[in-house]
């Protein structure tokens, strides 16, 4: 359904999920958005907005009247489906006989405000640990079952931003329950699944009106014109495998810090160590799963030899997966066009720019 | 509901067979299924989990040959039989002999490798008849280090078995050299299909050998070894160019891998 | 029974303290007799041990001698902390004029018998393992505990502090302006001063390929004063493998 609600009524829609769900919703906190678990709607960052640009970061005042001023989270949601560090399995030895408690996570997450780029992102996590592997993931997939997505069309780009060169609209498709987009004197509401229209058939609305809808479509459009940065994607999977031997990533190596940052950051991002913790007294031993990154020396190691030694190797075996390994694995690109990895890179490294270098090899 | 892909199963120690000073050969009852070619991710309490090839597997007993080689294996070599051993699996794809059917098959190992190898041997053995011919090529570094010497004798009999060492030794007769020397030496036919398991360096150089005598890259299946954690395609650990070798190999056809393979440090 | 031993050279002790952070763990493992800790107990044996732990620097003749026969007597030797591990932030004394510091410090510089440099263990023993930082973090005590109990390799990163910090959903201090050394030094810490809005100031010293350079530059351009960064990086780990071979290099 497409309907129309008054700006208040988001409140009363804030409230009805919360009765079923933890929220995860955007918070500003310390002079920067992350993302947390919320009770009220107050908590989220509205009439703020953050200037992004390379290796540079800043949240602001907004001077529009609009709610949803700011753009996305400084980090993704995959956190709240595969946390960062989690004991998966206990294991406990009693007369040399071991015996496993299977851990699970138990939680009912609805995630409040996710932009275009995030949602993409959760479906390319979707396809790494459950649909398109034919051992799925438990942990993930439980999580992921009881999740409930509330997304929100972006009004404007940050300057980092190049999501319409990944394929993905400042105005999402599908993948949502609820997709809210901020007109100037309402909110019309989209619903994806039947949960999503339980929740807005409560509320005060009316059907969308013909002019509304064009209005939510201008919106994406000028999103996408504001635009700054791109990635051009054609052919780009070849380019690279025809360039993987090129001095490009000797040169980006010497900038690289190998810090880890980027993988960190990026929604898509799903590498993780798995690590035994022990009790020694009690014959406990816990194992647990902690995120990792191609960047770290310890990850690529064959009998304690590193395969990719030199930074530039490891920043090649992140990009060239982003941009045309993943292809060849999953049918899409690994990258959702977020931006994030520009921002937060602390060497100042752009994706963008790396790209239109790479082609004019 | 998804099926929790980490769970260990369980199963005993029978037999433990000392096959050099670091390496022994489990024989573990088991009633699971599993293909040569395949592995299995052994866990050892408080250490962690090792991805070890299958090295036989006759419906009841399974066997796996462990070198000491890191902590999981160092422990896991310390068990006795009667002990219990958890493991999970079996993972990834598999030596498929269909391939090789009227033609000449040519097994080529190095080192530990041989223990990937051992039972599709054994199946070959079993089917020789389905082949043209079969002949192993193993390659070891010293007379100490040979893996299951106790079935020499039957495997002269029944195939083209020859073994070459590194180093010389007072006690051994046959080749000396390494692999490839043995490779040069030995009369293979153009249209045969090659399976093969060794170390990084041995793949490579065997490869350009059998290239010589007009093997294509197309005939000859490597098995892999890279960093796997997790073994079902998600740690991302053993990512080797677009593939996963947990799960997309670890056999892979040497043609669909060279650009990689050959590559430093992907 | 594992019997250790806790030793102490040219440091703060800082490190040592850390052992009783830990006394209720090490109480509950039951199996452990220390046999030799002269900043805890009185009575004290020098035997032989299992473990032997050291803190800070080797800046006399005698502590050679002495380090020598630890090492001797020991079956894993760790060393605790960034005085035995990298000199310390007494080998900020290695990069400069030996003799001008001692008259400049000491009244009487001819009672002073020291090393003209303050090294690390490893420049005379062969050492099993290090654990970075000033001071320590506890966890890598018990972890290097644990796993001589188990008989296995302690799992002590070698990832720099960026990638803990962002585990723990920190935004990068760096990226928002202030000074930070986390990109080029190893983790280990908890990422504490990045939680607290600080930048990281190295003290569990450099990661293996730390991209110096590139980080000199980037405080360049942020405009982090003059000699910030070479400030920092030649505070505690100052004769860190690492940084020593980049000055060596250079001069």
């Amino acid at each position: 359904m497409i309907v129309t609600v008054e700006k208040s009524q988001l409140e009363k829609l804030f409230n009805l999920i919360k009765k079923e769900y933890e929220i995860v919703a955007p918070v500003l906190r310390e002079g920067v958005i992350g993302l947390s678990a919320v009770n009220s709607l107050n908590q989220l960052p509205f009439g703020y907005t953050e200037v992004e640009e390379k290796n540079f970061y800043r949240v602001e005042k907004s001077n529009d009247k609009y709610m949803f001023s700011y753009i996305r989270a400084s980090f993704p949601y995959k956190r709240f489906l595969i946390p960062p560090e989690f004991t998966f399995l206990k294991v406990k030895r009693e007369n040399g006989k071991l015996a496993f408690e299977e851990l699970t996570i138990e939680k009912k997450y609805a995630f409040f405000d996710v932009r275009g780029c995030d949602l993409r992102g959760i479906e390319v996590l979707d396809n790494v640990f459950l649909k398109k592997n034919q051992h799925p993931d438990s942990y993930y997939e439980k999580v992921r079952k009881n999740l409930f997505i509330v997304s929100v069309t972006c009004r404007k780009p940050s300057d980092v931003c190049f999501c319409y060169s990944m394929g993905v609209c400042p105005k999402p498709k599908r993948g949502f329950d609820i997709l809210i987009t901020e007109l100037d004197d309402v909110l019309l509401l989209e619903t994806g699944t039947e949960k999503g229209e339980k929740f807005v058939k409560k509320l005060d609305y009316r059907d969308a009106r013909e002019e509304e809808i064009e209005e939510s479509k201008k919106i994406e459009k000028n999103c996408i014109k504001s635009l700054k940065r791109s990635l051009n994607t054609e052919g780009f999977p070849e380019i690279l495998y025809r360039n993987i031997e090129s001095n490009i990533w000797n040169e980006i190596g010497k900038r690289c810090f190998a810090c880890t940052s980027c993988t960190q950051v990026c929604p898509t991002c799903f590498c993780f160590d798995i690590v035994e913790k022990n009790n020694v007294n009690e014959g406990l031993s816990e194992r647990v799963r902690i995120y990792d990154s191609c960047f770290n020396p310890d990850f690529a190691t064959v009998h304690r030899f590193n395969i990719r030694e030199s930074i530039a190797s490891r920043y090649r075996q992140w990009y060239m997966h982003k941009f045309a390994y993943w292809v060849d694995q999953f049918g899409e690109f690994g990258c959702v066009g977020c931006g994030r990895c520009i921002t937060w890179c602390p060497a100042s490294i752009d994706v963008t720019e790396e790209e239109k270098k790479i082609r004019k090899l | 509901m998804v099926e929790n892909p980490y769970l260990l199963k369980e199963a005993e120690i029978v037999e433990k067979i000392k096959e050099t000073t670091d390496t022994y050969t489990f024989r573990i009852k088991c009633s699971d299924s599993f293909k040569p070619g395949q592995y299995n991710m052994i866990y050892y309490f408080g250490i962690g989990e090792a991805p070890i090839s299958i090295a036989g597997f006759d419906g009841e007993i399974l066997e796996h040959t462990i070198r000491a080689a890191g902590d999981v294996t160092s422990h896991i070599d310390s068990l006795k039989e009667g002990d219990l051993l958890y493991y999970r699996g079996s993972y990834g794809n598999f030596w498929d002999l269909e391939i090789a059917k009227g033609k000449s098959l040519v097994l080529v190992s190095g080192g530990l490798g041989f223990a990937a190898i051992k039972w599709v041997m054994e199946e070959a053995i079993k089917r020789k008849d389905e082949f043209s011919s079969v002949i192993s090529l193993y390659g070891s570094k010293n007379y100490d280090s040979l893996l299951y010497t106790y079935h020499y004798e039957m495997w002269y009999r029944e195939i083209d078995f020859k073994i070459t060492l590194d180093n010389p030794d007072p006690r051994w007769k046959g080749d000396v050299g390494l692999i490839t020397e043995l490779i040069r030496k030995t009369k293979l036919n153009k249209d045969s299909i090659v399976f093969m398991c060794g170390p990084d360096p041995m793949v490579k150089f065997s490869v350009i050998e059998l290239e010589k005598k007009g093997i294509t890259p197309d005939r000859i299946y490597v098995s892999m070894e890279r960093h796997m954690k997790c073994s079902v395609g998600t740690c991302g650990h053993c990512m080797f160019g677009p593939f996963f070798v947990c799960k997309d190999g670890p056999i892979f056809r040497y043609s669909e891998i060279r650009e990689f393979f050959e590559r430093k440090e992907v | 029974m594992i019997n250790i031993g806790v030793f102490k050279f040219a440091s703060c002790d800082g490190c040592q303290l850390s052992f009783f952070e830990i006394v209720e763990e090490i109480l509950k493992i039951g199996d452990i007799n220390i046999s030799f800790f002269l900043e805890a107990q009185s009575k004290n044996r020098f035997d032989e041990f299992d473990i032997s732990f050291v803190e800070g620097s080797i800046s006399t003749p005698e502590d050679i001698e002495l380090i020598k026969k630890i090492r001797e007597k020991s079956k894993k030797v760790v060393t605790i902390g960034a005085c035995a591990t990298s000199g310390g932030i007494q080998s900020i004394r290695n990069y400069l004029n030996y003799k001008e510091i001692l008259e400049y410090v000491y009244p009487s510089p001819e009672y002073i018998n020291s090393l003209e440099k303050s090294h690390p263990s490893s420049d005379f023993i062969e050492v099993d393992y290090e654990l970075r930082g000033c001071p320590i973090n506890k966890k890598h005590l018990l972890e290097v505990i644990n796993s001589f109990l188990l008989n296995k390799t302690p799992n002590l990163p070698r990832y720099p502090v960026c990638l803990e910090c962002k585990i723990k959903g920190n935004p990068c201090v760096l990226v928002l302006g202030k000074p930070c050394l986390g990109s080029i030094t190893v983790a280990g810490c908890g990422s504490i001063c990045p939680s607290y809005n600080r930048g990281c100031y190295g003290c569990f010293g450099p990661i293996e390929k730390p991209n110096i350079e590139h980080l000199q530059e980037i405080f360049k351009e942020k405009g982090f004063k003059g000699d910030m960064f070479e400030d920092i990086l030649t505070s505690f780990n100052a004769y860190n493998r690492t940084y020593r071979e980049q000055y060596e290099k250079e001069s």
